[in-house]
């Protein structure tokens, strides 16, 4: 076990993926309260159409993807927002749009040499240590962003309009949350993949919602089961020589199946 | 000093004029009764002068618009809202801190456990602190809403139909409440509710609304049956229950007959 975490490419995958389990430990809470659990879906699979945009244009694919997620989670935000629609009919639109899109602009690309099923479920044990540097970046902001306005946007997935009477900045948090699952999504593509995010980003707070009425441990459960389910899915990933992000998915499902069948809240009141 | 005004209010939802040219003012310290018939545009008033629905004319809070009065935490809010999910993970005493958060930025006061604690005793619902909120009864969530909104300091209150989910007891405890707040704490309470008969006993002024604004003043207007006609249509028949409160109080029906 040890000459396996002495190995450096576990190293960069451990330590990236405990970056990326504390932020979306973090955002599945909110994720699960705010009944936004399809966002994920919708923001990852819109990045897929940036990837392949950059892949055509020969850019960093990644820069690309992250225009698309901001762009497809501010669609999102502001359909939903607005009230026209339910954001599930939004994001139904948009991601399916911006895969179609994925599929045409990989069309008019002659690079055959991209390894497109990379991007679609990941890979966390083959990451740089650009790809490193850049999770801690970006998971550092996002914890700076969070922790400044935590309380606020707990008050704000209570009640929006309560949150608004009281004079905090209720769209301001909305948007900067999308933001933030925007920037998580896209730094989440080489580890767990297009496909698997959405996971990451529901099951770890959907685990702490059956166990505690506390938000403050709700935030911490979460977090703990999102490292959970990455070092574990690591682990049988190499052992069982599975692939590592649908191995941390499949973890993750079965503690929520398990605590799941146990219901630990339903049997008490605090 | 007016601590509410509202100037020719008019309200469209989806082209459909909701609320027409609607004016009055509340003095601050007072409570109004907002009353009329579901569908009348009590709640879309109550929205309107929070900012959340588009309108037109004028509405000042302590001279402020209503955006700025919010930021300045100037206002409360109680919606009309029966029961919260049971399994959000709040429990009552962080509820009650939440109101206490303000604006952009800020921490709680370092002293805000013993805040919230006499707020909740306030409500008398102190020993429920530590209980998840939504496993409360409608009527204790209502006690420990008004403490959440009595935590964030706000000079004048809007509630929205707040006896929604109650029973008739608590009802009466519940309005008993506003009544201590309004006096202790000199918090103007704004109040929507359909239920003329009950709230007539507690409040200082009526404003009878039905699409347009029929009656502004003395809450006495349950008693004329030409106003109730106009209000609330031809076809109601009001039965009026009669407490300690009334005076001159009689059970009308709207087609003008009195009877005592």
């Amino acid at each position: 076990m040890i000459e396996v975490l002495a190995l450096p490419f576990m190293q960069k995958a451990i330590l990236a993926g405990s970056v990326l389990a504390l932020i979306t430990g973090i955002l599945s809470v909110f994720i699960v309260l705010k009944k936004l659990s399809f966002i994920g879906v919708g923001i990852s699979h819109t990045a897929f159409g940036g990837v392949a945009l950059g892949i055509l244009l020969g850019t960093n694919p990644y820069l690309t993807a992250m225009a698309f997620a901001l762009i497809g989670a501010f669609w999102i935000g502001g359909i939903g927002r607005k009230g026209s629609l339910h954001a599930d009919v939004s994001i139904g639109i948009l991601f399916a749009t911006a895969m179609a899109l994925g599929v045409i602009f990989l069309g008019f690309s002659h690079n055959y040499n991209v390894d497109v099923m990379g991007y679609l479920f990941g890979n966390i044990l083959v990451l740089t240590s650009g790809d490193v540097f850049a999770s801690i970046i970006i998971g550092v902001v996002s914890l700076i962003f969070i922790a400044l306005f935590f309380k606020r946007m707990f008050f704000a997935a209570f009640d929006e309009e309560l949150a608004d009477v009281n004079g905090i900045p209720t769209a301001f948090l909305y948007y900067l949350f999308l933001t933030i699952v925007s920037f998580t999504v896209v730094i989440s593509i080489k580890m767990v993949g297009i496909i698997l995010v959405s996971a990451l980003l529901v099951i770890p707070g959907a685990i702490a919602f059956l166990i505690t009425y506390d938000y403050k441990l709700m935030v911490l459960l979460s977090i703990i089961f999102s490292i959970m389910g990455i070092y574990l899915g690591l682990l049988f990933s190499f052992f069982l020589n599975l692939p590592s992000g649908a191995t941390i998915v499949v973890t993750l499902t079965t503690l929520f199946l398990v605590f799941f069948l146990i219901q630990p809240k339903r049997r008490r009141i605090t | 000093m007016k601590a509410l005004e509202v100037k020719n209010l008019t309200v469209k939802i989806a082209g459909k004029v909701i609320i027409e040219n609607v004016s009055f003012d509340v003095v601050e310290g007072e409570i109004l009764g907002i009353v009329g018939p579901n569908g009348g545009g009590k709640t879309s008033l109550i929205r309107a002068i929070l900012g959340f629905l588009d309108y037109t004319g004028e509405v000042r809070i302590f001279g402020f618009t209503p955006s700025e009065a919010k930021k300045k935490g100037l206002t409360g809010y109680l919606p009309q809202k029966s029961l919260y999910d049971p399994d959000f993970p709040v429990k009552v005493r962080d509820l009650v801190a939440f109101g206490m958060m303000k604006s952009w930025f800020g921490k709680l006061p370092s002293n805000w456990k013993e805040k919230v604690r006499s707020y909740l005793s306030m409500v008398n619902m102190e020993k429920w602190e530590n209980y998840p909120f939504g496993k409360l009864s409608g009527g204790q969530q209502q006690r420990v809403s008004i403490a959440r909104v009595l935590a964030g300091e706000p000079k004048i209150v809007f509630l929205d139909e707040p006896n929604t989910g109650i029973d008739v007891v608590a009802q009466e405890d519940f309005y008993q409440l506003l009544m201590k707040i309004n006096k202790e704490l000199g918090v103007t309470i704004v109040m929507v509710s359909h239920d003329i008969g009950v709230i007539s006993s507690y409040i200082h002024k009526t404003a009878c609304l039905n699409r347009v604004l029929h009656y502004h003043g003395e809450p006495v207007c349950i008693t004329d049956p030409e106003l109730l006609r106009r209000v609330y249509g031809s076809g109601a028949d009001m039965i009026l229950i009669h407490d300690e409160n009334c005076e001159n109080c009689g059970s009308v029906n709207v087609k003008g007959e009195e009877r005592k």
